[in-house]
């Protein structure tokens, strides 16, 4: 240990005491402190009652036995351990639980913001509806126009509807169209028509009631009130007005346009929840039952695929269908999940 | 043996034995420590008690320490005090006791001093000891008996620096009231001694 030789002559008990050198030779000394504070007492020798003194002290001090209770140290661990185990429980039984449902929550909320941001970002704000097999719904459009939506069919639209550009809506199904007459008066622009678009073909009204139901590449257009352009563009391009009465079907797959014996009333009175049957083959029921109500058809009795039926029958489930086609054919159905086999009784 | 660092680790990350381990290590010190506050055992064992299971409790939010048993000091003389605080019980600290009585040596000593001597020197130490305040009392404590640094010591007892130095001068002060008196003899019998 190297020592700057400090002047030691004005030292007392206290400031040896207070020497932190001193100190650490006086509790953890070495040959090398040794050396150098007994060569101080020979230099110092009127210092070495006051070195002794302080010495004394801090040893005194420093050394004094620990106190040691009389209750053991074994006994307070004990303790101790209890307590931390009783708290582990309560954490267990109550706070971890509470924590990690807090914790799922926050995770389900975000995951959910997340979905709903990107299903707007992707959708670009359309707004779209889908019923289920055998459900209707309505849907007011902004525009306050009513859309009546047959089973198993669906629309979209852009959600925000400007007013100077023409309203568009996409159509899957079927579904009855009641369309607000926006425009004034005298006045008609291309911004106050209503275009539905359905299969390829683009339907522009103004304000009018009609009926389209598009299934297996088949669109039947009915019109009850106002005025209706059908318009179709690419091959095969033409355009048809329609006048309140008509109704005409469109075959996408051979591209043939031609009127329709079922007269518009027929077509629309699924929306008071009937089928009416005025010319439909048994064949075309069938269809509807598959189409609006998701049964798949085994018809093993081909003779009765081309026999027609007039009348209207309830149509709010599928049951009362079939109970009147079983009953006027003299059928039996049987049922596996939703496969029906109709065959001749 | 591992050191104080790796147990607190291994503490702070949730095991349960380390506490264990730390609690065994510093049982004795930091009861002697807080006798010097309250002769009550009883109250001591309940802030050691308190001060663990909140140690486990907390153990999340406990920081990595420079020093184990600085911050076991700090937190054990914070929970002891308010304790001490809700009895309504003044702050104290005890002379020391236990030393060795008359005639006795001093510990590892190369009987350099003669017993005489050594019995008045303790006595004026003790005099000089009942003589200060608490806090002075205290800070001889930690300075000498715990060798703690005047940083740590004023880290402990909530002081700064400054004002630490100054406790502790003020305690040293008193201590000088209390110098024995050297007689010559004894001064002669000193001088002809070659080693301290």
């Amino acid at each position: 240990m190297e020592h700057q030789q400090g002047n030691y002559t004005d030292y007392t008990t206290t400031s040896f005491f207070k020497d932190e050198t001193f100190i650490r030779h006086v509790l953890k000394w070495d040959d090398a402190s040794i050396a150098y504070w007994v060569q101080l007492s020979t230099q110092y020798p009127d210092k070495r009652a006051a070195m002794e003194e302080a010495r004394a002290w801090i040893l005194l001090l420093n050394r004094e036995p620990a106190y040691s209770p009389a209750t053991g140290k074994s006994l307070l661990w004990e303790k101790i351990a209890g307590n931390i185990a009783a708290d582990e429980q309560r954490q267990r039984r109550y706070y971890r639980p509470m924590k990690l449902v807090a914790k799922w929550t926050a995770a389900a909320a975000a995951v959910l913001l997340f979905m709903v941001v990107v299903r707007e970002l992707s959708s670009h704000g359309q707004r779209s509806y889908t019923t289920a097999f055998g459900k209707h719904e309505q849907v007011v459009l902004p525009d306050e126009s009513v859309v009546t939506l047959n089973g198993n069919s669906s629309i979209h639209y852009s959600r925000t509807w400007k007013s100077a550009k023409p309203r568009e809506i996409w159509l899957n199904g079927e579904a009855y169209f009641e369309v607000k007459h926006v425009a004034i008066k005298n006045r008609w622009q291309q911004s106050d028509s209503f275009h539905v678009h359905v299969s390829n073909l683009a339907l522009t009204v103004l304000g009018t009631k009609f009926n389209v139901r598009n299934r297996r590449n088949i669109t039947e257009i009915s019109l009850l009130e106002g005025s209706l352009r059908i318009e179709k563009n690419g091959p095969g391009a033409f355009v048809k007005i329609l006048k309140p009465g008509d109704a005409f079907v469109y075959d996408s797959s051979k591209q043939l346009l031609k009127e329709m014996e079922r007269k518009p009333q027929a077509n629309k009175a699924w929306t008071a929840n009937e089928l009416d049957l005025d010319g439909y083959t048994l064949r075309e029921i069938l269809n509807v039952l598959e189409d609006n109500y998701g049964y798949s058809i085994t018809l093993d009795a081909p003779e009765l695929a081309q026999k027609r039926l007039s009348g209207t029958v309830p149509a709010a489930n599928a049951d009362d269908i079939l109970f009147v086609i079983r009953k006027v054919f003299n059928l039996k159905i049987s049922q596996k999940a939703n496969h029906l086999i109709i065959s001749q009784n | 043996m591992q050191d104080d660092k790796d147990i607190w680790e291994a503490f702070r990350s949730g095991d349960e034995s380390s506490l264990q381990r730390i609690f065994d290590k510093y049982y004795t010190p930091l009861f002697n420590y807080g006798h010097k506050f309250s002769a009550d055992d009883h109250l001591i064992e309940d802030a050691l008690q308190n001060l663990f299971v909140r140690l486990w409790k907390n153990r999340d939010g406990i920081k990595d320490t420079g020093s184990v048993k600085n911050y076991l000091y700090k937190s054990f003389r914070r929970v002891l005090l308010r304790m001490l605080e809700v009895q309504q019980r003044e702050y104290s600290f005890s002379v020391p006791e236990g030393w060795p009585g008359p005639g006795q040596e001093l510990p590892y000593d190369q009987t350099l001093i003669s017993r005489e001597r050594l019995e008045s020197i303790r006595s004026n130490l003790v005099a000089a000891l009942e003589k200060m305040t608490p806090r002075q009392r205290e800070i001889i404590h930690l300075r000498y008996y715990e060798e703690m640094e005047y940083e740590e010591i004023a880290a402990l007892m909530q002081l700064s620096v400054s004002s630490t130095y100054k406790l502790l001068y003020k305690a040293i002060d008193t201590l000088r009231q209390y110098l024995s008196k050297t007689d010559l003899l004894i001064l002669l019998a000193v001088v002809s001694l070659k080693k301290i």
